[in-house]
């Protein structure tokens, strides 16, 4: 899939697991283990990704084309070499902006019939 | 980069979880088995800091349950069917893992108090006995149409009978709560059945060894059947039940080690080159 070729509507609606990667890799390239620590911290610990979810969701986005493989290691002294670091893509975030506009959009409607909290 | 000697839970802990990759399909391992294992090491070592050894059993059932789930999507994404010609192929792992359920679930039994206010690491553990004897028994179906050749019908219907006291003992300690309370018995019967048939292919198997290595392996149920009884009769009120911790455990690490050399066998087998 090419940033061209697909618009970020054509993916939508993501699965939590890919939306979650996605946030996690918003600020940054990221290793399989930090991804994990990402979600649970943005996610107040009620989500743990294991190992197997992640690296399935991995494999589907890097063929989707969502997030790429990187080189580039934060501090190479101190990291594993081993280690694989992902990052976004330009087509990964439009995605992902597309999908956080998504759920707002339905925020709103829940706002807007008192199922959720907040005026309209 | 870390450089530190690891304890040897951590080190077992991440074989164990290792040998369980083998499920995923082959070519998803060959990218991801390494990766993964670094992460659940990560994360078993994390978690010990945090929450010591009851936080790592927790971790364990999260990742099982985690394999289990990604192991299906990724098998489905490969038009997986589970047909007559795979379960044969599955059987020595299917025995593999239904082992290490059986012998975890054997856990259950060291908590000592009253069935009826069984909580903590017997809920957790008992988790595995049902999936335990599921396993266990498809692998048992695997076996007599695998071993065809090697086996003279005597071995085959013991593995048959070994594979249906499996299943009703899984049935019978997964449905009471469900369905009716006296299924439990049944499962207890069913487990009777499974252990029996056990010995008898032990038997069997002396005279005519599908695996020569193991030959004696399965004979050392027919202990099974002693450490319960001498753990019902000698339980109190209070203590563990060890007669069926002996049992469960027992049961688990014969097939765990009958499923690596029948899986290893399997390895060791040519395979047949490509089209």
């Amino acid at each position: 899939m090419s940033d061209t070729a697909t618009q970020p509507h054509d993916l939508l609606p993501l699965t939590p697991a890919v939306f979650h990667i996605l946030l996690a890799l918003a600020d940054g390239e990221k290793h399989g283990y930090g991804i994990m620590q990402e979600i649970a911290a943005i996610t107040g610990d009620a989500v743990h990704m294991g190992p197997g979810t992640l690296y399935g969701t991995i494999k589907r986005m890097l063929e989707s084309g969502l997030i790429v493989e990187t080189d580039e290691r934060p501090d190479p002294a101190l990291d594993d070499e081993r280690r694989r670091y992902y990052r976004l893509t330009g087509i990964g975030k439009r995605v992902a902006e597309a999908e956080a506009a998504r759920l707002e959009r339905l925020i709103g409607v829940a706002r807007a019939k008192r199922v959720a909290g907040g005026a309209a | 980069m870390e450089n530190r000697i690891q304890p040897l839970w951590a080190i077992l802990s991440e074989r164990i979880y290792r040998a369980l990759l083998i499920f995923y399909p082959a070519d998803f391992r060959r990218e991801y088995a390494c990766l993964m294992a670094q992460a659940f090491r990560d994360v078993s070592r994390d978690t010990y800091r945090r929450e010591g050894p009851a936080g790592i059993a927790l971790w364990w059932g999260s990742a099982l349950f985690d394999l289990a789930i990604s192991v299906i999507e990724q098998r489905r994404k490969e038009s997986f069917v589970m047909s007559k010609s795979l379960l044969p192929a599955w059987a020595g792992k299917l025995l593999i893992v239904g082992g290490i359920c059986a012998a975890l679930s054997a856990v259950s039994q060291l908590q000592p108090g009253s069935p009826e206010f069984y909580t903590g690491v017997f809920q957790i553990s008992f988790l595995f006995v049902g999936p335990a004897y599921l396993l266990i028994a498809l692998g048992c179906f695997g076996l007599p149409t695998r071993y065809h050749a090697q086996t003279e019908p005597l071995t085959r219907i013991t593995l048959y009978l070994a594979a249906v006291g499996a299943l009703v003992t899984a049935l019978g300690v997964s449905l009471p709560k469900l369905v009716a309370e006296w299924l439990w018995s049944v499962g207890m019967l069913g487990l009777i059945l499974h252990v029996i048939a056990m010995v008898v292919f032990g038997l069997a198997n002396i005279t005519r060894p599908i695996l020569p290595m193991v030959r004696w392996l399965p004979l050392l149920a027919g202990l099974i059947p002693f450490a319960l009884l001498l753990g019902v009769m000698g339980r109190g009120p209070g203590s563990p039940n060890w007669g069926a911790f002996a049992t469960l455990l027992g049961i688990g690490i014969i097939w765990l080690i009958m499923g690596f050399f029948i899986n290893r066998e399997r390895q060791a087998e040519p395979q047949p080159a490509a089209a």
